[in-house]
C-alpha cells in the first residue's frame, strides 16, 4: 500500500467521525487519480466528469462502509468501477429512455423581450411563480442559476431522473403558461 | 479541477455529518450463520417430538458428502453476499463464488449421480408434488427471520448488484436449514429428495427474493434525509 493510500485511509476515518477539513482534502486529492482511472475506461471525455462527480457522491453516501484497517484504495477503486458500469449501462439505454432536454434552448430563448410585448423575463417570473414548488426549484436551478444536473440533483436532494423529470414537467407547463402549444413542446 | 467538480467537493464537504460504521463482516456472518444453524437445530428438535418414529440419519459417505456440501455453499454464498454488499471486498465475494460453485457442483453430483434421478414428468404428479412443496416449505419458512435480518444489513451497506447480493444472502441460511430435512425425511423417493431438499437453497432463494427484495427497499427508504 502506498503511502499515499495510507494517508488517505486516515483522512477517510477522520471524516467518518465528522472531521470536514480532512474530507476536502481527500476529495480534492483523489479527484486527479479519479480522473486518470475514469478516464483510462471511459473515451468520452465530458462524460468522464460526470463519472468523476458520481463516484465523489457515491462515495459520500457509502463512506460509513470504509474500514479504516483495510487498505482505502480497493474500497475506492470499487466505487469507481461501479460508477462506470452505471455510466456505460445508462449510455446503452440512454438513446431509447431518456428523453434529452430539447425544452432546455426554448426557455432560454424566451429570456429574450420580444418587441411591442411586456419584457419576458418579468413574464418568465410570473410563469415561474404559478409552477408547483418541486418543478419551479428544478427549472431555477439548471437554468437560473445555471448548475449541471446532477450538482442540481444534489442540491435539490433527489436523484438526477427525478429533477429531470421535474424539469422537463416544469418546461411542459411554462410553454404553456408563456402561450406556446402543448404539441410543441 | 472544473469548477463544477469543485463546487461539489465543498457542498459535500459542507454537509458532512459523523457516520456510525457498518459493522464488521465477521460479525455480521457470525450473527446470521448463528441464528441459521440455531433455527436448523430447533427445527430438529421440534421434529424429534412430532415424528414418530424419527428417521435417523445413517452418517454414511453419502449423507457426510450432503452435509459437507451444504455448509460449503451456506459459507460460500455467505461470503458472496457479504462481499457484494461492501466496496474493496471482491476477493471474499470471488472466493465465496468459487465455493459455491464446487458445492452447487457437489449437490447436483449427489442428487443426480447418486441417485440416478432427474426431475421429469413425475414431478407433476399431485402426491409427489405435495410433499416436495412441504418439505421445501420446512426449510424456506424459517429461513424468512435470517433473510429479513441480512436484507436489513444490506440496505445500511453499499451494494451494488442489490438481487445479486440478496439472494445469495438467501441461499446462506437456506444451506443450513435444508439440513434437518435431507437427514430427517421419510419420504423414499429420490425425485423428492432432489427438488424438495436438493434445489431447495437456489429455488428457495429465488422465492425468498420476494421478502427479501421490499424489506431492503424500505430500510433504504427509511434511512434518507
Amino acid at each position: 500500500m502506498s503511502e499515499r493510500e495510507l494517508a488517505w485511509g486516515r483522512w477517510m476515518a477522520s471524516a467518518q467521525a465528522g472531521d470536514a477539513a480532512a474530507y476536502e482534502a481527500l476529495l480534492r486529492e483523489i479527484v486527479p487519480a479519479l480522473r486518470v482511472f475514469v478516464g483510462a475506461r471511459l473515451r468520452e471525455t465530458s462524460a468522464a466528469e460526470d463519472v468523476v462527480q458520481n463516484v465523489l457522491l457515491s462515495l459520500h453516501r457509502a463512506r460509513h462502509t470504509y474500514e479504516p484497517s483495510r487498505p482505502f484504495g480497493p474500497w475506492l477503486r470499487t466505487i469507481a468501477r461501479n460508477a462506470i458500469s452505471d455510466a456505460l449501462r445508462a449510455r446503452g439505454r440512454r438513446a431509447e429512455r431518456e428523453t434529452s432536454l430539447p425544452d432546455a434552448d426554448r426557455i432560454a430563448d424566451l429570456r429574450e423581450p420580444a418587441r411591442g410585448d411586456a419584457p419576458l423575463s418579468a413574464r418568465m417570473e410570473r410563469a415561474l411563480a404559478e409552477l408547483p414548488p418541486a418543478q419551479r426549484e428544478a427549472v431555477e436551478l439548471i437554468h437560473v442559476r445555471e448548475l449541471s444536473v446532477l450538482e442540481a440533483a444534489t442540491r435539490a436532494g433527489v436523484s438526477v431522473s427525478a429533477l429531470k423529470v421535474r424539469a422537463h414537467r416544469g418546461y411542459k407547463a411554462l410553454r404553456i403558461l408563456l402561450g406556446g402549444r402543448e404539441r410543441d413542446v | 479541477m472544473s469548477e463544477r467538480t469543485d463546487a461539489l467537493i465543498d457542498e459535500l464537504a459542507r454537509g458532512l455529518r459523523p457516520v456510525r460504521r457498518l459493522p464488521g463482516l465477521g460479525r455480521v456472518a457470525l450473527g446470521i450463520a448463528g441464528l441459521a444453524a440455531a433455527l436448523a437445530g430447533a427445527q430438529l428438535v421440534v421434529a424429534s417430538f412430532t415424528r414418530s418414529p424419527w428417521p435417523k440419519p445413517s452418517f454414511a459417505a453419502a449423507d457426510a458428502a450432503t452435509i459437507a456440501a451444504h455448509a460449503l455453499l451456506a459459507t460460500g454464498a455467505l461470503a458472496v453476499a457479504l462481499g457484494a454488499c461492501v466496496p474493496g471486498r471482491e476477493r471474499l465475494a470471488r472466493a465465496g463464488g468459487l465455493a459455491v460453485a464446487l458445492a452447487f457442483g457437489a449437490v447436483v453430483w449427489i442428487g443426480c449421480v447418486r441417485f440416478a434421478a432427474w426431475p421429469g414428468v413425475a414431478a407433476l404428479a399431485p402426491g409427489w408434488s405435495r410433499a416436495t412443496l412441504a418439505c421445501a416449505l420446512g426449510s424456506i419458512v424459517p429461513a424468512v427471520l435470517p433473510v429479513f435480518l441480512f436484507a436489513r444489513f444490506g440496505a445500511r451497506a453499499a451494494p451494488h448488484r442489490v438481487s445479486l447480493a440478496l439472494f445469495f444472502g438467501a441461499v446462506a441460511p437456506l444451506g443450513l436449514l435444508t439440513l434437518p430435512g435431507i437427514l430427517g425425511c421419510a419420504y423414499p423417493d429420490e425425485l423428492h429428495h432432489v427438488v424438495g431438499h436438493l434445489l431447495t437453497p437456489a429455488l428457495g432463494a429465488l422465492g425468498l427474493l420476494l421478502v427479501a427484495l421490499p424489506v431492503f427497499a424500505s430500510a433504504r427508504a427509511s434511512q434518507r434525509p
